[in-house]
């Protein structure tokens, strides 16, 4: 009996341990537009192709979830945009509770718990997504990368990549990255990373940019991006 | 007897015509308070007189610190003298906090008040209604004496101050009160009260700490005692009364009548009191502050 | 005479420099009886944060166990220190839970920043109004009757000495006039290597 015979709707174990459901997810995942994340001393970059059209102000991929927090993904769209809304809340309810933002790790925990929930409820799939969550940590001060996984499985990063081309871009992270960064050249490594998984040329047009610093989070404007291209 | 008059009932008053009573109204405060008449304000359109007070002084109303003072403890006893050296006599021993609910509003009132040369009132309830019908009973007091030559009996001041208070039955006076002397019968200690009750006690207390003082009075009283420790007696009664209820307080005043004199003593902080009681019994009474 | 004036009590805070104080009376009542003179009315919630309670007894042992459990679970989640504003808006919470059916407590937190060791003192009305003035604090009987009297006797920037000074005697001071609260009282002084705590000796009527 191969796998492929478990493979329906519902999240059920296969002989051999493996969730089908859950590996069809990072296939979504592989096949989706590549993303980058990297942590700089002073901050984190979340870059990522955004191709759907020259109108992606409209329809942004990088989001911003709270003051200190942001996220992008690879795979798939509409999965997305319920994991931000859902993200969004548990962080506002989080600041009605306790009168203070909520912490990154809190959020990563909190939206993972969320993702690993549409692993084993009934009538429902796994998100087709994998976010890359940046944020910063007032406490003690300190820039913090995480990838959270359709199975709820997170992790804390230096630097990574997903989506298409992934393998590649991570190699190419591995040689490039350096502890001692600062956030513009954490920027510049992040769109050179890019560019390695990419087909046609970057422009302001297919790239998008999120920072993270003791400021907050947010999104680069496309003459910021095209400026950071240029430098390229 | 010479009874205050009350002023007509708001029912006769309306039959009246409005300038009538306008006038009426107008004469009786622009003139000087009479002396020999009692006049009382009564409230309009013909509202009971209690109900008025309760809406706007009482517990519910807003005006949490108008409330009337109330919160007592008073006590007094007969005793005969034990020994040749001793007097015996009547011990009068009042605490002297005045409480609007939870409001100290005086810790030094005087509830010990004056009747004549050898006999006196205590004061528990409200402290107005108490200290005015005293005053008026002890007018009535001297002007008996100067009219019969000789001193009125406790028995018959306090009956006095009882019909007083029984003419006002049910218009919310509060008053609780003992009228205690000493006169050609001997000791007498009678307990008067707003309700228009009077009866005739050996050992008595009254007030909200009266419950804790009798426990005191029941347990250590006897018919002879030394002057010491009748005095004594009195001071711990009031003392154990004021530690338990919140509405006594302050300090200790006492008298003392002999069948000869009236001796007021000094005050006595209980507070100073209660730590000197514990320290005799040997109980450690510090709080110590725990780690939680 | 209300519910919240039944069991009787007051708790007082006072913040210094680097400093705060936070004290209480000892009695506990039945309405004009005193059942009680050992009952303080602080607890601890963190190393350095305090949680004063005023009002109903029975509301107050509520309030205070739910907060200290939702703290012991913030702590072991998040993994990190409460600080007294994150539990000050805890306790808030959970007071306007209950808007239409209050706990009859008013809560007050005093305390330091456990990493800055900034103070905080805030007070709360029954249904978790938070109102956190940089000078000084009292909730229960007693509470009017204090804040007149810390106005006299708050100075700015009092080191922990003077701060327990002040504390002290406007705590003495309000029970003077307050018949439900008194029978001793007990001030902590928190600072930011220890907390030391003090009984006084007061009036016992």
């Amino acid at each position: 009996m191969g796998d492929s015979h478990y493979g329906f709707s519902l999240t059920t174990f296969s002989p051999s341990g493996k969730l089908m459901q859950i590996e069809y997810a990072l296939n979504a995942v592989k096949n989706g537009q590549p993303s980058v994340g990297l942590r700089a001393k002073d901050g984190v970059v979340l870059a990522t192709e955004n191709k759907s059209s020259a109108l992606h102000e409209d329809q942004p991929k990088v989001e911003k979830i709270s003051k200190h927090i942001g996220c992008v993904y690879s795979g798939m769209g509409p999965d997305y945009r319920i994991l931000v809304k859902r993200a969004r809340k548990i962080a506002a309810e989080y600041e009605l509770m306790y009168g203070e933002e909520i912490p990154t790790t809190q959020l990563v925990t909190k939206l993972a718990a969320v993702m690993q929930e549409y692993t084993q409820s009934g009538g429902v799939r796994p998100f087709g997504v994998s976010l890359l969550i940046a944020g910063w940590d007032d406490e003690p001060g300190r820039p913090l990368l995480f990838q959270c996984d359709p199975s709820g499985a997170y992790f804390a990063w230096k630097a990574t990549a997903l989506g298409k081309n992934d393998v590649n871009a991570k190699t190419f992270l591995e040689k490039r990255f350096s502890e001692n960064l600062e956030l513009d050249d954490g920027i510049h490594t992040a769109l050179l990373t890019l560019r390695e998984s990419f087909d046609v040329g970057m422009t302001e047009d297919n790239v998008e940019i999120g920072i993270c610093n003791k400021n907050g989070f947010q999104r680069l404007t496309k003459q910021q991006i095209k400026d950071h291209l240029g430098a390229l | 007897m010479e009874m205050p008059s009350l002023r007509m009932s708001a029912r006769d008053e309306s039959s009246l015509r409005d300038d009538e009573t306008f006038a009426m109204n107008k004469a009786k405060l622009m003139s000087e308070p009479n002396p020999d008449r009692l006049f009382f304000e009564l409230p309009p359109r013909g509202i009971a007189p209690k109900e008025f007070v309760n809406t706007h002084f009482g517990p519910q109303s807003g005006a949490k610190n108008l409330q009337f003072r109330k919160g007592t403890t008073t006590l007094a006893f007969i005793y005969e003298p034990k020994t040749e050296a001793d007097k015996g006599g009547i011990i009068i021993a009042v605490d002297s906090r005045a409480s609007a609910g939870e409001y100290i509003s005086s810790k030094s009132v005087m509830k010990i008040l004056d009747i004549s040369d050898n006999m006196v009132a205590t004061m528990a309830g409200g402290a107005a209604d108490c200290q005015f019908w005293t005053r008026i009973v002890a007018k009535y007091c001297s002007l008996y004496e100067l009219r019969e030559k000789s001193e009125i009996t406790v028995s018959a001041a306090s009956k006095y101050f009882a019909n007083v208070l029984y003419g006002y039955r049910g218009m919310g006076l509060s008053v609780g009160s003992m009228v205690a002397g000493y006169d050609k019968r001997g000791p007498a200690i009678f307990k008067v009260d707003s309700e228009g009750t009077r009866v005739s006690l050996r050992l008595c207390s009254v007030g909200s700490g009266s419950l804790s003082a009798y426990g005191v009075l029941d347990a250590f009283y006897q018919p002879q005692m030394t002057d010491e420790e009748a005095r004594a007696l009195g001071r711990r009664a009031i003392m154990h009364a004021t530690y338990r209820d919140a509405g006594s307080g302050g300090v200790c005043n006492l008298v003392h009548i002999t069948p000869t004199e009236k001796i007021r003593l000094p005050s006595v902080d209980v507070s100073e009191l209660l730590y000197e009681f514990a320290n005799e019994i040997g109980r450690d009474i510090a709080y110590e502050p725990q780690e939680d | 005479m209300s519910i919240m004036s039944y069991n009787g009590g007051t708790v007082i805070a006072m913040a210094g420099k680097e400093c705060v104080c936070v004290g209480s009376d000892l009695r506990i009542g039945e309405q004009m009886t005193t059942i009680a003179t050992n009952q303080k009315k602080i607890y601890k919630v963190a190393d350095k944060i305090y949680l004063g309670l005023g009002g109903f007894h029975s509301d107050t042992q509520t309030v205070l166990n739910t907060v200290q459990f939702r703290k012991s679970l913030y702590e072991l989640r998040e993994n990190r220190k409460i600080k007294p504003k994150v539990v000050a808006t805890m306790v808030s919470n959970l007071l306007y839970q209950h808007r239409f059916g209050p706990y009859f407590t008013e809560p007050l937190v005093a305390g330091l920043d456990p990493i800055t060791n900034e103070p905080y003192i805030c007070g709360m009305d029954t249904i978790g109004c938070i109102a956190a003035p940089r000078d000084f604090v009292a909730v229960g009987t007693g509470q009017e009757y204090l804040l007149g009297v810390c106005e006299g006797f708050w100075r700015e920037n009092m080191g922990p000495d003077e701060l327990f000074e002040a504390t002290s005697q406007a705590l003495l001071s309000g029970l003077e006039r307050d018949a439900a609260s008194g029978w001793g009282a007990v001030v902590y002084t928190i600072t930011k290597d220890r907390v030391n705590m003090k009984t006084i000796k007061a009036r016992m009527d």
